[in-house]
């Protein structure tokens, strides 16, 4: 429940301890327990709350992301305008990939399917389907994020802001690779998570081909989110509800970011322009922007 | 700890966002359907629903 931060609830919202990895480093290893691989039924978490378009988010897991190399190698390769461009097998992914790093036992990839500004971004398909290729995993390719929010050399404020929806469908049972290209304050990894989750799938881990400074520590730590209560009480859970989750759900960077904001005016105008924002993308989609899209299910 | 700064006017900019249109969403279907037939070879679909079946099937017993 929004708003709400009883010692219950704090606990709910971990990560299933049934979901730890089974410490399967080698590929080999991977595939075996792949194939052996058993079904958690997935635990119910606060922070994925099914509901209207606004209701996405999550928490991620700090010990399921694992970034494949240094931060930003994918920028510099030179590779990397054909893999946009979707020329695969790039040497990129051939060079980037590194499935021994990947110690989690999934069945199914899902890449970040993404329009950046006006084009559509090839890398998390790419990189996807070379782990699905490897690994023996199903591809999926019909989740997508549905709005175009430009977060390349966005600054955080755009980046809460500008929070990507999902819509699409996944298989209930899945477990889950995220693969995307670069992770830097998390909302995307964690807003398909809680897309994924919600439809009765889990998300075991996420992968990206670099990472921005502290963006691999997705899990929002007890100190950082009580840091964040304490100066904004109300205004931060105000503020997750308008983005469509709540305050135990922010991801680390984003809870660092907003606690590091001035006063609470500065608060209270990003809850403004939050509020403004999901009114904007009703009125969007009530208008049927998305015409052949179909709106997002609400099992509750 | 740093402090972050923000816009000094009264009002925040709001981001720019707007949903797919039907002609982009197609485009991504085809992008990734493109990029799985090289990677994966033309036949990529069909084992992909039969391991989709497999999948469901597991689900179920369990």
């Amino acid at each position: 429940m929004p708003g709400s931060r009883d010692s219950s609830q704090a606990n709910m919202k971990r990560f299933p301890k049934a979901l730890t990895p089974s410490g399967t480093a080698t590929t080999k290893g991977l595939r075996d327990a792949n194939a052996a691989a058993t079904h958690q039924p997935p635990e119910r978490n606060p922070c994925l709350k099914p509901g209207s378009i606004d209701h996405l988010g999550g928490i991620f897991p700090t010990w399921s992301f694992r970034p494949q190399c240094t931060n930003f190698v994918a920028a510099r390769h030179t590779s990397r305008p054909n893999a946009e461009r979707g020329k695969p097998p790039s040497k990129l992914s051939r060079k980037l990939v590194k499935p021994g790093k990947i110690a989690f036992v999934f069945d199914t990839v899902v890449p970040i399917m993404q329009f950046d500004r006006d084009k559509p971004n090839a890398l998390p398909i790419v990189y996807a389907a070379a782990l699905a290729k490897h690994f023996d995993a199903y591809l999926e390719t019909g989740v997508r994020q549905v709005n175009v929010v430009s977060h390349t050399l966005a600054d955080a404020q755009t980046r809460i802001l500008g929070q990507p929806i999902f819509m699409g469908k996944i298989q209930p049972g899945s477990r889950v690779l995220i693969v995307d290209d670069v992770v830097t304050y998390g909302s995307t990894l964690a807003n398909l998570r809680g897309w994924l989750e919600q439809q009765g799938a889990t998300v075991v881990g996420a992968t990206t081909l670099a990472a921005g400074f502290g963006g691999t520590k997705l899990a929002l730590p007890d100190n950082v989110r009580d840091r964040l209560l304490d100066r904004f009480p109300r205004q931060a859970e105000t503020l997750a509800n308008q983005l469509g989750f709540s305050a135990e759900c922010f991801t680390n960077r984003e809870a660092r970011f907003l606690t590091g904001l001035k006063n609470e005016e500065e608060m209270q105008r990003l809850i403004v322009a939050a509020q403004e924002l999901t009114l904007l993308q009703v009125r969007q989609l009530s208008i049927g922007r998305t015409n052949e899209i179909d709106p997002p299910s609400h099992p509750c | 700890m740093l402090a972050y700064t923000m816009s000094s006017s009264d009002k925040l900019k709001l981001p720019e966002t707007r949903f797919l249109t039907p002609k982009e969403d197609q485009q991504l279907t085809d992008l990734a359907e493109d990029i799985a037939e090289k990677m994966l070879g033309p036949d990529w679909k069909e084992r992909q629903e039969q391991r989709r079946a497999a999948l469901s099937e597991e689900s179920v017993q369990q």
